[in-house]
């Protein structure tokens, strides 16, 4: 006895056969066809889950939309930080039917999007058959019960140094996979906005060292750079604990972020 | 399960568990062209065109796809588009193996449907993590582009 699939037509039948079926879960591509849920229901084929609109500072999307019909927006039109994050997942095989819903989506492992949609500061968009709310993607953990994701709102950032690593074996995604986001903004030979974003096993986004660093005069100095390296060392390990983490993503992170720091230099 | 399908230019009924891989489905629906390789999605043997894009039929739960047009590359061997392909990659020195055609193949057709002419860069980006059994990534990139020469001239002929 196999799995058992449902069907909607569009968003608002989702969302009513989610409250009559119970233990439904919504997947998107379902390219992880190995740990399917035994009751679910994809996205495939829902047109009103599957929208691009762009917008001057933003641009919503939909959960459904496949990572081939983002990258088709074209380079120009999508924050290089994202663009390049798009094209290092699988291939365009895969990207012809895994969706960014998906992506954001998955459950004990964040994949490869998450980080750089943390750096922008994407807001998510939640529906059940009475309310919409908005949650931003920094503190997503699990799409609330009876609800979809309807939206993703990316804002249109364009940062003077934006730096995309995806770190652990290509093509495939293990304990080992993780995701690293930078984007730096200056004004006047200071840091304006700094946003730095690390997801995989866990997530790892603080507010505190953001603002620790925002404000510093260009070029950073050896010294400077010594003291992000520990703010951020000391907020890193807060948020991540030895069950999460392996020491060599832990140094693979602390060589990003120094990396980073660097190019300010 | 009953799965309505358009595979081939037929309607057809596909008879499988939701979660069962469109591509043993396939396989034994008589489509021999699709394969199984990796089980990843990468080798590009069980590659389909699924509404008229590449997919991995390994990574496809058959339940999806109802109401979807399958084509298998038995059927798109009969197309304008594949002999476009087949004389670009004769052309490059290409012979491809059987392995890996459905992937080769149909990657050059998601490229020669591009709305604007694809750089050389971005041709070998999106074919880059094929099976490189038979041909190397530069003769396989070379051929999609005479491919692309000589589709586009049949169309200013046409």
């Amino acid at each position: 006895m196999g799995k058992t699939i449902l069907y909607a037509k569009n968003a608002a039948e989702l969302i009513k056969i989610l409250n009559n079926n119970p233990g439904t879960k919504v997947v998107g591509g379902c390219n992880r066809i190995e740990s399917l849920p035994e009751k679910f229901i994809s996205t495939h084929g829902i047109k009103d889950l599957s929208h691009i609109s762009r917008h001057e500072r933003y641009i919503d999307v939909g959960p459904g939309t496949t990572l081939s019909e983002l990258l088709a927006i074209g380079q120009t039109h999508l924050p290089p930080i994202l663009y390049e994050a798009l094209n290092c997942i699988a291939n365009p095989i895969i990207r012809n039917t895994a969706t960014i819903g998906g992506n954001i989506c998955s459950e004990n492992h964040k994949l490869t999007l998450f980080a750089p949609l943390m750096a922008l500061d994407a807001k998510l968009e939640f529906k059940n058959q009475t309310e919409t709310h908005t949650e931003n993607i920094r503190n997503f953990k699990a799409v609330p019960e009876g609800f979809i994701l309807s939206n993703i709102r990316i804002p249109l950032v364009d940062a003077e140094l934006s730096i995309f690593r995806r770190v652990g074996p290509e093509h495939t995604i293990t304990q080992q996979s993780a995701s690293f986001a930078f984007l730096a903004d200056t004004e006047k030979n200071s840091l304006l906005n700094v946003h730095l974003a690390f997801a995989g096993p866990f997530t790892f986004h603080s507010k505190e060292f953001e603002n620790f660093m925002s404000g510093r005069r260009l070029p950073l100095s050896q010294k400077d750079i010594s003291q992000l390296e520990e703010a951020v060392a000391e907020q890193f390990q807060k948020a991540a604990t030895d069950q999460m983490i392996t020491d060599v993503m832990r140094q693979q992170f602390f060589n990003l972020a120094r990396y980073s720091f660097e190019q300010l230099t | 399960m009953k799965i309505p399908v358009t595979l081939n230019g037929t309607k057809t009924i596909l008879d499988a568990h939701a979660d069962e891989s469109l591509m043993k489905v396939l396989h034994k629906n008589g489509c021999p062209s699709v394969k199984s390789g990796c089980s990843s999605g990468f080798c590009g043997t069980c590659t389909i065109l699924l509404d008229d894009k590449p997919a991995a039929s390994c990574k496809i739960p058959a339940g999806i796809v109802r109401n979807c047009d399958i084509v298998t590359l038995d059927y798109f061997t009969k197309t304008e588009e594949y002999s476009n392909i087949m004389a670009g990659f004769q052309k490059a020195g290409i012979k491809l193996c059987g392995y890996c055609t459905a992937g080769k193949v149909f990657s050059a057709y998601q490229i020669l449907k591009m709305p604007k002419m694809p750089t050389r860069q971005e041709i070998t980006d999106c074919v880059k993590a094929l099976s490189p059994c038979c041909t190397d990534l530069e003769t396989l990139v070379n051929g999609i582009i005479y491919a692309i020469q000589i589709s586009n001239k049949r169309l200013k002929r046409g």
